[in-house]
C-alpha cells in the first residue's frame, strides 16, 4: 500500500488493484469525448473503488459549457460516477461471468461546488447492492479535499442474454 | 416483534412514492410490475428493506418480489428466521 499526493488530493494507492488509462479503456465501452475516467488508483471488488479524472481547460465541453466561463456540465460529473460504478461493478464479478452491459437507471445526486478546468475529481465509490438486474452504489465526488458532489446511482444490466450487442 | 402490516404499510409506502400513486389504492396481489414497479425499483424496495430490517437478500430473493404481499411473506420468514 503507497500514497501518492496529486493535484493536492492524497489517493491511496492498492497496486494490485489499480488500473491505468489502457485498462480503463478495456473495461468501459465509452470513448472521446465520453470516456469519465482515467485511473482507477484503488479498488476492492465487491466494496468500493476510487477513480480518478482529470479536468482539462482543451475538454471539448467547454467550447459551449459555457463561453468565457468554462464549467464541467455536472451531467458529466453523474457520468463520471456511473462509469467508475459500472468499473467497480465489473471488478466485483466471477472472472467467468459476463456482468453485461450497465445503464444509468436512476441518479440521485447533489451538487455542491462547480468544477472547472485543472480540477482533479476523486471519485469514491462504495457498493451497496449488486444483483442480476443491477447494482447501486453511494458515489462522492471530491476535488482536493472539497465535496463536489454526492449522491446514489442504480445502474441496470443488459447482458448478451439480452439481446445487447 | 415486526408485524406483517407494519411491512405491508412501508411497501406500499415507498411503492406509492415511486409510482406517483396512492397508498392506499395499491392491490396488494398485484404483480409489481402491473402497479409500476420495474426490476430497477425491485432492487430499491429490496435495499430499503436490508436496510429498515436489517437482512440481506440475495439474487434469488428477487423471485419472490411478485406481489406486495410475497414480499412481505419473504421478509416476515426472513425476521422469523433471525429471531
Amino acid at each position: 500500500m503507497t500514497q501518492s499526493r496529486t493535484n493536492g488530493n492524497v489517493v491511496s494507492e492498492s497496486h494490485d488493484c489499480a488500473l491505468n488509462y489502457q485498462e480503463v479503456s478495456a473495461i468501459l465501452i465509452q470513448r472521446f469525448p465520453l470516456m469519465m475516467v482515467d485511473r482507477v488508483c484503488k479498488c476492492e471488488p465487491g466494496v468500493s473503488l476510487t477513480s480518478i479524472k482529470n479536468v482539462s481547460g482543451n475538454d471539448i465541453h467547454f467550447v459551449g459549457h459555457f463561453p468565457g466561463r468554462a464549467i464541467f456540465p455536472g451531467v458529466l460529473i453523474i457520468e463520471a460516477m456511473a462509469q467508475s460504478l459500472h468499473i467497480l461493478d465489473v471488478l466485483s464479478a466471477a472472472p467467468s461471468v459476463d456482468a453485461g452491459l450497465t445503464y444509468l437507471g436512476n441518479a440521485s445526486v447533489r451538487f455542491c461546488h462547480t468544477v472547472v478546468p485543472g480540477d482533479q475529481m476523486v471519485i469514491k465509490v462504495d457498493l451497496v447492492k449488486r444483483s442480476v438486474t443491477g447494482v447501486i452504489g453511494n458515489v462522492v465526488v471530491s476535488v482536493d479535499t472539497t465535496v463536489v458532489a454526492k449522491g446514489e446511482l442504480i445502474l441496470g444490466r443488459k447482458t448478451a442474454s439480452d439481446g445487447a450487442s | 416483534m415486526i408485524s406483517e402490516d407494519s411491512v405491508r404499510v412501508l411497501l406500499k409506502r415507498e411503492i406509492a412514492v415511486i409510482t406517483d400513486g396512492k397508498a392506499e389504492t395499491i392491490d396488494e396481489n398485484a404483480h409489481l410490475a402491473d402497479i409500476g414497479v420495474d426490476s430497477l425499483q425491485a432492487l430499491q424496495l429490496l435495499v430499503l428493506l436490508e436496510r429498515e430490517y436489517a437482512l440481506t437478500f440475495e439474487d434469488v430473493d428477487l423471485k419472490h418480489f411478485r406481489s406486495i404481499n410475497s414480499v412481505v411473506s419473504l421478509v416476515t420468514s426472513r425476521l422469523s428466521a433471525a429471531a
